[in-house]
């Protein structure tokens, strides 16, 4: 049961990197500078009874640790408290937000990989020929262009010259796949185009130098057609810093998530993170960021997982 | 010993009367690099029957691996220039598409490479390596195609092969994983197996095994194999003929018995002569060779190995020696001076009166044996 035992293991250590990251998000919002009770109070935050009542009322006159203990008894019952400026429970907003973000991070992943793999192969197979110069260019102008800019063109020439799509918005599956695709395709092209970028220029130098092993070597002289070398033996092989990228980069779309959905107007949590720090909203935020931690940890655990699944040396054997 | 004729630089390896399953003629393999082009493989002959072994002996950079790969085909990149001929069963091989080759590799000609730790996919189980070749080409049904692959691994002498044929590469050992690749290799019935120094990168003590294993096979299948060492004491008793490789080119080529028995060529006396000895009391210094191969991209106008050559006399650095026959017909070597005739033993005197270190050394070691090569 070494896989088992490993995963347990491993998943124990996740909570504690959860448990740090919730910790450090509740000291931060302490510490910065700025108070939820003057955001709430406005003028009247000179009147000190009313003041303090507020106080009391948020419970922010608590010691530090029983406010982060309660926070986390809460917490593990799923309830992450209410919004300071809004009525609304922490995590009634945040099930209104997660399905944009999410739904864009998961067709953006599927598609860059769906995209970048192809490519990169395509590209290490001829690895300096014509083909792989323009591959290899291309990727490497998207990474460096910022995904913003790159939207700016985007909204320029496919919603305002021609209108093939919103410029911005938002409309849920629930009004029906096609509305629903439309309104996030350009934010979508923005971050299919920067992720297969990076996982095509990523594969293709994993790729070349596998090709180089004597195995590829082996397989080539049993007289097996290429693409059965490309997939069946160089592809595996090669796919484990992508793979671990692949992880990361959930992470840093959540991240990324800010700028673009502020861009294209999408309700999303990036959007959410946003407007609850101006508003020193700080239970949202801290909803916010734990729901961005754990679901990164999460994604990374699987990955793990996904490691020994693709490289049996990685495998424990027993205890 | 008189000296030998000079006579036709074709070599045939038998005089049986079907014709060669393997017939190399001028090949060359040369690559572009930046500095110029490197003769890796220039200008190589020799014929090969069904059922015969030929034995490639040559140090690191002679050649022999580039000659096994490049005449196969596997060779590719814009870089690699083929020319000559190579002929299997009359195909000419030379300039053949990959897709011809494809047709060719693991049902007709097949590989066996010199590290088993490498050759093998770290990724994929073993039963899956054997049987993707026997699925492709021959079209076996997964069932059909397993019980084959656990057949192939009986036969190369891997015990429990039910259990093994669901392992990895890594949960092997090397003698194990070298018996692996030899079942791939043989998977689809080859008629022509190159074997690229199959037991370099192995324990001593499996390799006589491998050996045999290879022999085995060889006898059974009636194939016809290439057995690429850079020790002559490999090729000893297992090959029909040998070919000894420097620096790009063949420069001896027999019978292997006749080959131990009158070394003609220096080069492949200096081989002889660097193999450590039982009989050697402990603790005595290896015959080494001094000096380098030469550069490939400007190969010595003259004899190639002239600059190492213990009997190197004027002639040979600035007129190369065709490969000729001796005496012994089908015994071939590329030398002025040959080990062993008037000439040669004239050399080496001459040399070890002038104090060419190579040539000293030589006499010592020769006096110190009586029974030595000269």
């Amino acid at each position: 049961m070494g896989i088992l035992k490993g995963a347990v293991t491993r998943l124990l250590k996740l909570l504690a990197v959860v448990l740090v990251v919730s910790f450090l998000t509740f000291s931060l919002t302490k510490l910065l500078p700025g108070d939820p009770v003057v955001v709430l109070l406005g003028p009247q935050y000179s009147n000190v009874e009313l003041r303090e009542a507020v106080q009391e009322d948020l419970g922010l006159n608590r010691p530090f640790l029983v406010q982060y203990g309660q926070y986390l008894g809460n917490a593990v019952q799923g309830d992450l408290g209410r919004s300071y400026t809004s009525s609304f429970k922490t995590t009634t907003l945040l099930k209104q937000k997660l399905p944009a973000t999410i739904e864009l991070m998961l067709l953006a992943q599927l598609f860059s990989f769906v995209l970048a793999v192809p490519l990169a192969m395509l590209s290490a197979f001829r690895s300096n020929s014509r083909t792989d110069k323009a591959i290899t260019t291309a990727s490497f102008g998207l990474i460096a262009l910022p995904g913003y800019a790159f939207a700016v063109f985007l909204v320029y020439f496919f919603a305002l010259r021609f209108n093939f799509f919103p410029a911005i918005g938002f409309r849920p599956l629930s009004d029906g796949i096609g509305p629903n695709l439309r309104s996030i395709a350009l934010p979508l092209a923005v971050l299919v185009a920067g992720l297969t970028a990076v996982y095509t220029r990523l594969l293709r130098s994993d790729l070349i130098s596998t090709l180089q092993e004597d195995f590829i070597l082996m397989a080539r002289s049993k007289g097996l057609p290429t693409w059965h070398i490309l997939l069946r033996h160089a592809f595996r092989p090669s796919s484990f810093s992508l793979i671990t990228v692949f992880g990361i980069q959930f992470g840093t779309l959540i991240g990324g998530a800010v700028i673009l959905e502020q861009f294209f107007v999408l309700p999303g949590i990036g959007s959410l993170a946003i407007e609850s720090i101006l508003k020193r909203d700080y239970l949202v935020v801290q909803g916010v960021v734990l729901v961005i931690a754990i679901s990164f940890v999460l994604v990374n655990f699987l990955i793990d997982i996904l490691y020994s699944i693709l490289d049996p040396r990685v495998r424990r054997t027993g205890a | 010993m008189t000296k030998p004729q000079a006579t036709s630089r074709v070599l045939t390896a038998t005089s049986g009367h079907e014709g060669p399953l393997l017939q190399v003629d001028d090949f060359r393999t040369h690559f572009e690099t930046p500095t110029g082009i490197v003769k890796a493989v220039d200008g190589v002959s020799f014929t090969l029957k069904r059922g015969d072994t030929l034995g490639i002996v040559g140090e690191s950079g002679s050649g022999k691996t580039v000659l096994a790969r490049s005449v196969m085909g596997l060779l590719t990149g814009k870089n690699v220039i083929r020319s000559g001929s190579a002929r299997y069963n009359g195909t000419e091989l030379v300039g053949a598409s990959e897709s011809q080759l494809r047709d060719l590799w693991g049902t007709e000609m097949a590989m066996v490479f010199q590290d088993p730790m490498t050759s093998l996919n770290p990724v994929l189980k073993v039963g899956r390596q054997i049987t993707e070749g026997l699925r492709y080409h021959l079209k076996l049904s997964k069932a059909e195609a397993r019980a084959q692959a656990r057949q192939l691994l009986d036969s190369v002498g891997i015990p429990d092969p039910n259990r093994r044929i669901s392992q990895y590469p890594h949960e092997l050992s090397g003698g194990m994983r070298q018996r692996v690749t030899i079942a791939i290799a043989l998977a689809c019935g080859p008629t022509l197996l190159f074997a690229d120094e199959p037991t370099t990168a192995l324990d001593v003590t499996v390799q006589a095994q491998i050996l045999d294993l290879l022999q085995r096979q060889q006898i059974e299948r009636f194939m016809a194999m290439v057995l690429v060492t850079h020790d002559l004491g490999v090729v000893a008793g297992r090959t029909d003929h040998i070919a000894v490789m420097y620096a790009g080119q063949i420069v001896e080529y027999a019978p292997t018995r006749e080959l131990f028995a009158n070394v003609l060529m220096p080069y492949t006396d200096a081989l002889l002569h660097s193999i450590p000895k039982l009989s050697q009391p402990s603790h005595t210094r290896l015959q080494s060779i001094g000096g380098r191969p030469p550069d490939l991209i400007n190969p010595p106008s003259g004899c190639r190995f002239a600059p190492r050559c213990p009997y190197v006399q004027p002639k040979c650095t600035s007129e190369m020696p065709p490969l000729q026959e001796a005496e012994t017909p089908g015994h071939f070597y590329r030398c002025w001076f040959p080990v062993g005739t008037d000439a040669g033993r004239e050399a080496l005197a001459q040399n070890a009166a002038l104090g060419i270190p190579a040539a000293v050394s030589l006499t010592q070691t020769l006096a110190d044996k009586p029974g030595g090569t000269a």
